[in-house]
């Protein structure tokens, strides 16, 4: 209680302190939270594209096409195998370039046999594509996962230098949490002095600062949360109606990452305020 | 120079504080602050120590408060070697002791009861006493009637009091008082020691750093004397004189 008390006068005694380190925790919270969102969103998607890879296996000419799909199926990693011929992938290929019928009768049929290989475990795509391409009769193979790696890519950037910018933002809260509780040790020198002079425990005296620290970070995570839930649902909202087909983080999803900021939040403050008071309050203060 | 005063083996078992062969340096400036300092001061003794300015006598006070480490020999408290004294057990340590300094370092901001509580709480004096323990301390200084006073309403004489009504609040066994007159005149000088005799009366052992000799001379006790951090005279007559 008096932790508590003492607490809530320092941040009273010094606004202008307290405000700036308020504002810097809001926004490195605000951002660390959308940025998170945003990055675990993405990986969402990313997951629900690898789910969709497929293998196109295609066969050399005048291969045996039974027994390669049958060879293939046989693989531990493979789901199931659709045997598409020439036949049909040229009549598919005219579907969806009508004027290619004419051609028809000029040529022959330049496309060959297929297996389309669906995985049990995506992230073996490229493993597996490589393994079927080993098999006599298979002239290549092509998947979907491509482009899915080179998102994954993509991201593993984005989440590089996203983590770098929260990484400092979330240095300078912590080094702004450090100075206030500085400023707070300095206007309270004279009744610390009394403190230790008296023998007061160094958790007596590092307690109120630490619930300081804590006061500051846990606000302005609170706030951040309100700021980024707002700003994460208009977006997923946006998002959704332009693709549907989008997959959005759910309540359960946004509850786990507001439970983790919380909790950085108050590792910030605490730890924060614990290495100030620690490195501030000397015994030669006394 | 050695020290003049030599003591037995095992001498700071039987006595409330003991100093033993205790050499201070201060490491930065590479001063020595005291010489092989040996005397012990057995429970409910007055002591004066007595000097010029430099002499030592914060330094060693200092010492007793684990302010400081010697830079060799030991300490011994109640019979705990300080040198092993760590973390919390330090302010366990300090609340064995008042202390009062010349410039009797009250919170500004808080009234007389206010400094008084403050330093009840930091203790952790159960609530159900404060109010009693404040009363009778100002009743032993004399200034219950200033209870709601702050230090600036105060004079220097009577903020000197609030200082050992403060220093000696949480009962402790020893009170040490760093140069308790040294901004009072004579007349206050004498009001101070009289409370310190009385808080050496109820039992405690109170050691007074001082260069007063009106002070020494009121109230003729033991006199550890230092000169240029060492310990020259330990007089036990009741006679000893300053002049």
């Amino acid at each position: 209680m008096y932790a508590i008390s003492q607490a809530l006068c320092a941040l009273r005694h010094h606004l202008t302190s307290t405000l700036a380190t308020f504002t810097t925790s809001l926004v490195s919270f605000t951002l660390l939270f959308l940025l998170g969102l945003v990055l675990w969103n993405l990986g969402k998607v990313v997951s629900s594209l690898e789910r969709e890879v497929e293998i196109a296996a295609f066969l050399k000419p005048g291969s045996d096409v039974s027994a390669l799909r049958e060879q293939v199926a046989a693989f531990d990693e493979v789901l199931e195998v659709r045997v598409v011929s020439k036949e049909e992938a040229l009549a598919q290929l005219q579907l969806s370039y009508p004027y290619l019928s004419q051609a028809r009768e000029l040529i022959e049929n330049p496309l060959p046999n297929t297996l389309r290989v669906v995985l049990k475990n995506p992230n073996q795509v490229r493993a597996a594509a490589r393994k079927i391409e080993r098999l006599e009769g298979i002239e290549s193979t092509t998947y979907g996962g491509e482009i899915t790696e080179q998102l994954l890519k993509v991201l593993g950037g984005v989440r590089l230098a996203a983590l770098l910018l929260i990484g400092l933002l979330l240095l300078d809260t912590l080094f702004s949490v450090m100075g206030t509780i500085r400023l707070s040790i300095e206007n309270r020198r004279e009744e610390l002095r009394v403190m230790q002079l008296v023998g007061a425990t160094r958790r007596f005296i590092q307690g109120p600062f630490v619930v300081e620290g804590l006061f500051l970070t846990l606000l302005a995570s609170l706030a951040a949360l309100g700021l980024g839930l707002l700003a994460y649902r208009f977006l997923a909202a946006a998002l959704q109606q332009l693709l549907p087909f989008l997959p959005v983080l759910g309540t359960n999803d946004l509850l786990l990452a507001a439970g983790a900021l919380v909790l950085l939040a108050v590792v910030l403050g605490v730890g924060g305020a614990y290495l100030s008071s620690r490195a501030n309050l000397k015994e030669s203060d006394l | 120079m050695k020290s003049h005063i030599r003591l037995t083996p095992g001498f700071y078992t039987a006595a409330m504080i003991g100093f033993h062969r205790v050499t201070l340096e201060y490491a930065r400036t590479q001063t020595k602050a005291l010489y092989d300092i040996n005397f012990e001061i057995k429970k409910g003794e007055f002591c004066f120590l007595v000097g010029h300015s430099g002499a030592g006598k914060s330094s060693l006070l200092s010492l007793l408060l684990k302010r400081l480490e010697p830079t060799s020999g030991a300490i011994y408290f109640g019979g705990e070697n300080l040198r092993a004294l760590r973390g919390d057990r330090i302010a366990l340590h300090r609340r064995k002791i008042g202390v009062v300094f010349q410039d009797h370092r009250l919170l500004k901001d808080q009234t007389v009861e206010d400094n008084l509580l403050f330093a009840l709480r930091v203790l952790g004096v159960p609530k159900a006493e404060w109010e009693n323990r404040v009363t009778r301390v100002l009743r032993l200084v004399g200034l219950v009637h200033k209870k709601r006073s702050f230090p600036e309403e105060l004079s220097v004489g009577e903020s000197q009091r609030v200082a050992i009504a403060r220093a000696i609040i949480g009962d402790p066994p020893v009170v040490l008082a760093d140069e308790p007159t040294g901004n009072l005149d004579l007349t206050n000088a004498i009001t101070v020691l009289e409370i310190l005799k009385s808080i050496h009366a109820r039992g405690a052992t109170v050691i007074v750093a001082t260069h007063s000799r009106e002070l020494v001379e009121a109230y003729p006790q033991r006199v550890l004397v230092l000169k240029a951090g060492q310990l020259v005279r330990d007089d036990r007559s009741g006679k000893y004189s300053l002049s």
